[in-house]
């Protein structure tokens, strides 16, 4: 049987891969709901800084990035004035993972999504992007009290309870949310992206277009059920839309449900 | 007994008010006042179903009513109530948030049905003044009949725009106000929820069992349907509708009070 901690962040955030970790950042978004732990368990929790640790190190090699990934990337060789901010309220520290997937994939009304001086230097524009991340461990051994990952910041820890899911997986999600439940406006994407462009990383000019495209469609990333993820896990703080199309008087219009409510694109960016 | 939508004639339509959460509901003769004290852990957000925008500390008053809702219909003894003229208390003249519902609704309908491992919910000298049903709405829909090209429903103070849901022999809309948490919290949230909303009935000896008792079943009302609020609508806000120890309902679940003959 494999087994997989599986870590996935639901709304915004910086992944920084470096050659031997990823740190994940995030600013502390008004109206933003912060919370960590089990599916639909998860307790609220504070700025800080959270470390993933593995009792017995996993040797991971370098990430592959997959060649049509589902999120932005940025190359920071092209951004020589690309600075990560150490002082971003939330702040993530993740070992290598086995793998990175993009979740929770909208198609969007237009892939231009960005303005801005920088905006030729972006690596990917995916014609799907992803409203979730996740990083996947693959764990080569048996988990008992004694080797349990952990998560943990200052006042609080989060120890997996691995599910048996079908015959051959166990797996561990761990649910990291940055997201609001309720709809923020039109214009929340382009603000949370600048806010996060501000606290987070500097030294790259681009801005999300105001107001961001309309979302046509959300799909779940068939891939993950192989890692031991539902497609309700690959949805936001309030679920996965719902297909139903409501009539406003005069015009039509699909639901403007999570992740629409804070659909701010999640950056990538690779350091070599 | 069962709800009983109208059956005949044209497509019945409905306005329900739905409230998640817990909340004092305050019935005068002519309105029903709601007041939210503030928690912290909880958040508020009013409009459609997931459509919802936050509310800020306020007085939200719901207009445009004009359809006769005539007598409302006798309250279903799913609510936790008090009798304003049994048991000697003063209702708060202000809350940290107030939601006025004019005029009295045509019936007031328990929604996200709570079964708990304890019958006995309430402790104190006025607990005995406080009907306690086994089973208890998470959710409380405040329904209206309304007509097309008559009622024009708002919510003054809130941008919201209506909208109308056409279902199996009923059009509806529904217009949602959470006051809840989407994250777990302690087993003694509950009880401080609760003793913040007691807070506002100046006078009562009432507290809730310490720790909450726990949620063993979770079921949606199947008589809301005939008035177009769906199974989904009934859940919290992470609209959860499997029964299961610590989840929605369960984060936010002290129960509300439905405060009669108010003056």
């Amino acid at each position: 049987m494999d087994t997989y901690l599986n870590v996935i962040f639901h709304g915004p955030f910086l992944f920084v891969v470096h050659p031997d970790k990823v740190e994940v950042l995030a600013p502390d978004i008004e109206k933003h709901e912060f919370g960590i732990g089990t599916w639909q368990q998860e307790m609220p929790c504070y700025p800080d800084i959270y470390t993933l640790n593995f009792p017995i190190p996993l040797q991971n090699g370098p990430l592959q990035i997959p060649n049509a990934p589902t999120y932005v990337s940025l190359d920071s060789k092209k951004f020589p004035d690309m600075n990560i901010l150490e002082t971003a309220a939330y702040q993530f520290v993740l070992p290598l993972p086995s793998s990175m997937m993009g979740l929770g994939l909208l198609t969007l009304s237009s892939t231009s999504i960005f303005t801005g001086p920088d905006t030729n230097n972006v690596e990917t524009v995916p014609l799907q992007i992803s409203s979730a991340h996740l990083f996947s461990y693959k764990i080569p051994y048996a988990i008992d009290t004694n080797n349990r990952p952990q998560l943990k910041g200052r006042v609080f820890s989060w120890e997996p309870e691995l599910l048996e899911v079908g015959s051959n997986v166990a797996a561990a999600n761990l649910h990291i949310f940055c997201e609001s439940a309720f709809d923020l406006g039109e214009s929340h994407p382009a603000h949370v992206f600048q806010q996060m462009m501000n606290e987070v990383l500097s030294g790259v000019s681009l801005s999300l277009v105001d107001p961001f495209p309309l979302i046509l469609k959300f799909d779940p990333n068939p891939s993950a059920i192989g890692l031991g993820i539902s497609d309700d896990e690959q949805g936001g703080l309030r679920g996965t839309p719902a297909n139903i199309t409501y009539k406003h008087i005069g015009s039509e219009q699909g639901l403007l449900v999570p992740p629409r409510i804070c659909d701010a694109p999640s950056l990538v960016v690779i350091t070599s | 007994m069962p709800h009983s939508a109208e059956a005949t004639g044209p497509t019945p339509f409905f306005l329900n008010v739905i409230f998640h959460g817990p909340f004092i509901f305050a019935m005068y003769s002519n309105r029903i006042e709601v007041l939210v004290p503030d928690i912290k852990e909880h958040i508020v957000g009013a409009g459609t179903f997931k459509s919802e925008r936050p509310c800020l500390p306020d007085i939200y008053s719901l207009i445009g009513i004009k359809t006769d809702q005539s007598a409302m219909v006798n309250l279903d003894p799913k609510h936790f109530v008090l009798d304003a003229n049994k048991t000697k208390f003063q209702i708060a003249s202000e809350s940290y948030y107030r939601f006025i519902l004019q005029p009295l609704p045509y019936r007031i309908i328990p929604l996200g049905l709570l079964t708990l491992t304890s019958l006995l919910v309430l402790t104190g000298n006025d607990a005995r003044s406080i009907t306690n049903p086994p089973v208890f709405g998470s959710a409380h829909s405040f329904t209206y009949k309304i007509e097309v090209n008559k009622d024009e429903p708002q919510l003054e103070n809130m941008q919201w725009t209506p909208v109308v849901r056409s279902g199996d022999n009923v059009n509806s809309i529904n217009l949602h106000i959470f006051a809840e948490s989407p994250y777990l919290l302690d087993l003694l949230h509950p009880n401080r929820d609760f003793t913040s909303l007691v807070a506002y009935l100046a006078g009562l000896s009432l507290d809730a069992q310490r720790p909450f008792p726990q949620v063993t079943s979770f079921v949606p009302n199947p008589d809301a349907t005939q008035y177009g609020i769906t199974k989904e609508e009934q859940g919290g806000l992470r609209f959860i509708l499997d029964a299961s120890p610590l989840v929605p309902p369960r984060i936010c679940d002290a129960p509300s009070i439905l405060v009669t003959n108010a003056t």
